[in-house]
């Protein structure tokens, strides 16, 4: 073979690898950020990285852009793997046009979805694009539109995660919000549709990027974004971290690593945390803590909906999704914003086959005119709808609190839960004591003489005979009745015994959550 | 933290990586006031976790800068701090009887209490502005 042909296949890799040049490359670096190829270096056990479409070039004619390159087109897509497994990327590169997307741009991304889907392995993007290009105009948009489209067929078959490492608006900020899990990197990425220029001239009311479009907005105020990473490297650890518990697609399990042996022996630090006075908040994070390997939860949406917790841990070596009420926000009362993170969360898992355990200390639905007015009867209804949907192994744990409807709504056994275990600390009534006492005994308690002691007495009462688990027990609404301290055991074994869980549902198109 | 050198064609960089599966120390202190010694460390992968200004953002926007403001209606079963007193990160400054609990409400960040907007046994609405710190 000729040497030429051989030195010309080096230059052009050489000149495709350079991406936008060395000065755009150093101003990238100057901001503390990676470039795309280094994104996915990062990202991808070390060697492993095939890149598709070195060599693609932009497709566009008009504006003068005849003459010029894009080397990429703008993106970096290819196959790699993290911790041995297969996952299929693409990362923006920034330095080529800003990263915009061109129609071939749009098509590399298209073809490594296509991958994705066709073997089945998990995709990520790593976003960083100033948006539509221009110049290609109608076609860029339909790019857009090809890769919405993909989005939306690999959901539910294979994981999709993106990284937000850059400018992300617009009608770009669709497919990271058609994918399951975004990262967002804290400091030089935003997020947004319209940004503060043109909601002023639309609505004439100021605002700053911090406030609609920062990872900070995106991840506590909109519920967007479900990570928020210091930066690069950290957006891509947190990326390997969140592969770790899921399964390739939607018919692979998620990679359990079950201990031979299972611990029974009771836990004293786990009853420790449970107060005795039934009004004092119980820091449900420590208790997950004392039931998960190594104290380890995978946390998702930290910064959004405290008053619920969700996130991804292991069991003796079995993955698990974990969904809990957390006392020490808002009571941990259901709301319209944790019904939408738990029930996106619970269908997530349900998807992926990742079993599912509820911690229940849930004292109700938030009372209040805006969660009246913002729906919460529809957004409760989500997790109803969630849970009753899953067929992945459920156990639920109902450590104290559990009234009314958001009882049932946290995996009750009547949305066959498989397992529902409580504690003798646990209240499962359909209402608070004062106000059953209140309603049951209204014309006997406006006739007594001192209705004050008989509503005492009747609140004692009625808390002695219903706020316990013995009333649901004995009703065969929970498996059994445990000490706090044998939870992780009990928990355990029952996940084991739940693995060859197979149900099967009515055929449908698909059912109607309400949105 | 390790550090590796990516050399891409002859360029080479070097970059620190953070290995989240190890617990990171303080992670979840400003979530735990009441952590005892002894529990389980709790390790997090968002090292979002403690920013103030991201637990903040979650609440709905206090009506003044320093406003601790109630989470939910309820009443104010006790008032743990008088003006004047200078507070931690974390540390109670109301109890809120709310939905069968008795809510501790925690100083979001450290400083002095300028003002108690409230009386004990005063029922509350959302957003009722409890204290004000600066």
């Amino acid at each position: 073979m000729k040497q030429e042909l051989l030195e010309e296949l080096q230059s052009r890799r050489e000149r495709a690898l350079a991406g936008g040049g060395q000065d755009r490359i150093q101003k990238h670096h100057a901001k503390g950020l990676l470039t795309a190829r280094e994104r996915l270096q990062v990202l991808l056990d070390s060697e492993t990285f095939q890149e598709w479409g070195m060599h693609v070039d932009h497709a566009c004619h008009d504006f003068g852009m005849e003459g010029k390159s894009l080397p990429g087109d703008g993106v970096v897509t290819g196959i790699g793997r993290v911790d041995g497994r297969v996952v299929a990327c693409a990362s923006q590169d920034f330095t080529v046009g800003g990263g915009a997307l061109g129609q071939r741009h749009s098509k590399k991304i298209c073809d490594v979805m296509d991958y994705a889907l066709d073997c089945g392995v998990p995709l990520v993007t790593i976003n960083d694009s100033g948006g539509a290009r221009i110049q290609e105009g109608v076609e860029s948009l339909s790019g857009y539109g090809q890769v919405f489209y993909r989005n939306v067929m690999l959901s539910g078959c294979v994981p999709q995660i993106g990284v937000i490492a850059g400018s992300c608006a617009g009608g770009a900020a669709y497919s990271p919000a058609l994918m399951d899990f975004l990262i967002m990197t804290r400091e030089h990425a935003s997020m947004f549709i319209c940004g503060p220029q043109v909601i002023k001239a639309a609505t004439g009311v100021s605002t700053t990027m911090d406030e609609i479009g920062s990872a900070a907005a995106n991840a506590a105020v909109s519920g967007n974004v479900h990570f928020v990473a210091e930066n690069d490297t950290d957006a891509m650890a947190l990326v390997r971290q969140l592969l770790s518990y899921l399964p390739a697609n939607n018919v692979g399990n998620p990679p359990h690593a079950p201990a031979a042996d299972i611990d029974l022996e009771p836990d004293p630090e786990l009853s420790a945390l449970v107060p005795d006075d039934p009004k004092a908040a119980l820091d449900m994070r420590q208790i997950i803590g004392r039931l998960v390997d190594g104290g380890q939860m995978l946390e998702v949406q930290r910064d959004f909906a405290g008053n619920l917790l969700v996130g991804f841990a292991r069991i003796d070596g079995v993955v698990v999704g974990i969904v809990a009420n957390q006392p020490l926000v808002k009571a941990g009362t259901l709301d319209i914003d944790a019904s939408d993170k738990g029930a996106r969360f619970v269908r997530f898992c349900n998807a992926f086959n990742i079993p599912l355990v509820t911690l229940v200390d849930v004292p109700g639905f938030l009372p209040g005119v805006q969660q009246e007015r913002g729906g919460i009867i529809r957004h409760g209804a989500k997790m109803l709808f969630a849970y009753a949907s899953a067929t992945v192994p459920k156990i639920t744990v109902i450590t104290r609190k559990a009234y009314g409807g958001s009882y049932l709504a946290m995996c009750s056994r009547d949305l066959r839960a498989d397992v529902v275990l409580a504690w003798p600390t646990a209240e499962i009534a359909v209402m608070g004591a004062e106000g059953a006492v209140d309603v049951l005994y209204r014309q006997e308690l406006s006739a007594a003489e001192d209705s004050q002691a008989l509503r005492q007495q009747l609140v004692r009462e009625y808390q002695e005979k219903f706020a316990s688990p013995y009333m649901a027990a004995r009703h065969g609404l929970i498996t059994d009745v445990i000490p706090p301290d044998r939870t992780r055991g009990i928990v355990s074994l029952a996940l084991r015994n739940l693995l060859t869980k197979s149900e099967s549902r009515p055929a449908k198109k698909h059912g109607l959550i309400p949105l | 933290m390790k550090r590796f050198r990516i050399t891409i064609g002859k360029k080479s960089y070097e970059v620190t990586v953070e290995d989240l599966t190890e617990p990171a120390a303080g992670s979840a202190a400003g979530a735990m006031p009441s952590a005892r010694s002894g529990a389980t460390a709790w390790t997090a992968a968002g090292p979002s976790s403690t920013s103030p200004a991201s637990t903040a953002a979650g609440a709905s926007p206090p009506p003044q800068a320093g406003a601790v403001t109630s989470p939910m209606a309820g009443v104010v079963k006790a008032i743990l701090v008088s003006e004047g007193d200078q507070v931690r990160q974390g540390q109670p400054l109301v109890v809120l009887e709310a939905m069968k609990m008795e809510n501790q409400i925690v100083a979001p960040l450290a400083g002095t209490v300028r003002q108690v907007g409230v009386k004990e046994g005063a029922s509350v609405v959302e957003g009722h502005v409890l204290v004000v710190l600066e």
